[in-house]
């Protein structure tokens, strides 16, 4: 299998609104992430939580979108929640010095 | 040292046993955006064949994404990426650049200029190295290298 099967979905919880990310966020998924953004900052909603559990790798296209969604809901540090961020993507973050530009919840 | 182990044990106290690929491994692939993933996955596979640390697999990847990202993204649309990789006994290093093809030359004129040409093409060339970070970051770096193979 060489595709990358990825999938959005929302959630709504009493924290707010999740969207699940599935697969590999990158440049061919990140548009996915955006739309889906988008369709919830269009609900009016003023921050959001990315559950990023089964997310396996994020590149620089990945990063921009989670950037870009901080940046819609006012660039506030705690907009944007990293719900169980795997290995990978925590490192992509620090290397990139901008972990502390999310809110990281590890869900013990 | 990479890829000097060729068996190594869990911590549920199971043997597993690296296979080292023993040479370059060359993939070739449309300059669009899915290929990149499949470059992404043989270049973790190389890297699983020695003993790289699971850091070292991931900033492989981040590395070799990123390169191939930005072939693709200055590829024109009937190009081709070549990428090289090769686990060392140090470090795991990879090549990539646009596919060379011979220049176009029309009968008794100069070659064609229908497209970027090897100079354009050797500037978007991309290599890099990675190993244990206190040895050998990764290192990309973009503008010197030539195409996969080429040098």
């Amino acid at each position: 299998m060489t595709g990358n099967e990825f999938t959005v979905a929302q959630e709504r919880s009493e924290d707010g609104i999740v969207l699940v990310l599935q697969g590999e966020l990158d440049m061919t998924t990140a548009p996915v992430v955006e739309a889906a953004v988008q369709e919830v900052a269009d609900e009016g909603a003023t921050g959001v939580t990315f559950d990023l559990e089964s997310v396996g790798f994020i590149d620089s296209s990945g990063l921009r979108s989670l950037l870009q969604a901080r940046e819609r809901f006012g660039e506030r540090n705690d907009s944007i929640t990293l719900r169980s961020p795997q290995r990978a993507t925590r490192r992509l973050l620090e290397v990139a010095g901008v972990l502390d530009h999310f809110t990281i919840d590890t869900k013990d | 040292m990479l890829g000097t182990e060729d068996t190594a044990t869990t911590g549920d106290g199971d043997r597993t046993v690296a296979a080292p690929i023993g040479g370059p491994i060359t993939l070739g692939f449309p300059a669009r955006p899915e290929p990149v993933r499949l470059a992404r996955l043989v270049s973790a596979a190389v890297a699983g064949s020695v003993d790289a640390t699971i850091d070292d697999i991931e900033d492989l990847r981040i590395a070799v994404g990123e390169a191939c990202a930005i072939l693709v993204g200055h590829a024109s649309p009937t190009g081709r990426v070549d990428i090289t990789i090769e686990a060392g006994p140090d470090a795991i290093g990879f090549q990539c650049g646009p596919r060379r093809r011979h220049p176009t030359r029309p009968p008794g004129g100069r070659p064609g200029t229908d497209g970027v040409g090897v100079a354009g093409r050797r500037r978007r060339a991309a290599s890099g190295r990675c190993g244990r970070p206190a040895e050998l970051p990764v290192a990309g770096r973009l503008g010197g290298a030539v195409g996969a193979g080429g040098g």
